[in-house]
């Protein structure tokens, strides 16, 4: 039995290019932001999720739906980020806050104040998940953005269903550690209703960098 | 044997979380993290939410484009190229085979060879001389 998305790639296979844009349409937010927090930085990220299309539809003669299309998906994705990242040339890029506010944004009118405050912020969480290992990053990017069982992930990165329990704890502690002084419990509470406006007033004053 | 035997043994330990193990951990991570909890490092992580730029789709789509027209160049360059081989291979057999005149030179073709040879030698002046040469293919060549 396969998914939707599956039965769309074997359309792909067979030569129907409009299939190929449905999917481009359906995966390219979730396959940015994917490798955009992967690397740390939205230029880089969005080239390597051109890349990662470009790569499947290149080698969409091969393509055999054995799994449900998502996991081959981030399958291509993950190798192509641990690639980058693992090249003797990489280096991280500085994440500047007048580059987050160049970023898609949904301000909901808020201040320009308000806004640095936000890219700050931003600035913080990503440059957090971007300093953890690589195999740190992958399990957690996989599992709270993607929201992937962790025996997928397994399958995935090649190991067992423990090791990827014992990244996604290390993962975790290291960013709460680091982030534990951006937010103050209210700002989490605000936050978590997504009210910008109200929530940046909470941030804690020292937080930034 | 025995190791398969102890192998089924301890298939028999299989420990498992205990009722207390998850909020055991909240609270060191508490420790060790301030007041920060698993969900509100979820919220936070939500904040970083980097979705396409304006150009990305466009970008894309030209790359896309790119793709095929690189391999069509690349078909013409292949193309060219066999049809130079082809080319080439119906040309050289026909320089390389002999004429048909030529076929008596090629089959005494191991005489040509020591024509040096022969070549030295004065203006065959006697029956007996010639008939010396004649048998010369016949004697072996010390050098």
């Amino acid at each position: 039995m396969i998914d939707d998305d599956a039965a769309l790639m074997c359309r792909v296979r067979d030569g129907d290019v409009a299939a190929f844009n449905e999917l481009f349409a359906r995966w390219r937010s979730p396959i940015v932001r994917f490798t955009v927090r992967f690397v740390g930085h939205q230029a880089r990220g969005e080239e390597l999720a051109q890349d990662i299309f470009l790569k499947i539809y290149r080698a969409r003669a091969r393509y055999e739906p054995r799994e449900a299309f998502k996991a081959y998906l981030f399958r291509v994705a993950t190798n192509h980020c641990l690639n980058e990242v693992r090249r003797a040339e990489y280096r991280r890029r500085p994440i500047s806050v007048d580059e987050l506010l160049r970023e898609p944004m949904d301000t909901h009118g808020a201040s320009p104040d308000a806004l640095i405050e936000a890219a700050r912020m931003q600035r913080a969480v990503r440059e957090a998940v971007a300093s953890l290992p690589e195999t740190q990053r992958a399990v957690l990017l996989l599992q709270k953005e993607q929201g992937m069982p962790l025996k997928d992930i397994a399958d995935l990165l090649e190991t067992t269903v423990s090791a990827v329990k014992s990244l996604l704890t290390r993962a975790r502690r290291a960013l709460m550690v680091e982030l534990a002084p951006f937010m103050t419990p209210h700002a989490a509470e605000i936050s978590a209703r997504g009210d910008l406006n109200a929530g940046l007033g909470a941030v804690a004053p020292d937080g930034g960098r | 044997m025995i190791k398969a035997h102890l192998d089924q043994l301890l298939e028999l330990d299989q420990p498992t979380p205990s009722a207390g193990f998850d909020a055991d951990f909240k609270a060191r991570l508490a420790a060790e993290t301030g007041d920060l909890s698993l969900d509100q490092l979820d919220q936070l992580l939500e904040l970083d939410q980097p979705a396409p730029s304006a150009g990305f789709d466009a970008d894309f789509k030209a790359r896309l484009a790119a793709t095929p027209r690189a391999r069509r160049r690349l078909a013409w360059i292949g193309a060219l190229a066999a049809a130079a081989a082809l080319a080439l291979g119906l040309w050289w057999p026909r320089a390389e085979a002999p004429r048909p005149e030529e076929a008596p030179m090629l089959a005494h073709l191991d005489l040509l060879e020591v024509y040096e040879e022969v070549d030295l030698l004065d203006a065959l002046e006697d029956e007996d001389t010639f008939e010396a040469v004649a048998q010369l293919h016949t004697l072996e060549v010390t050098r």
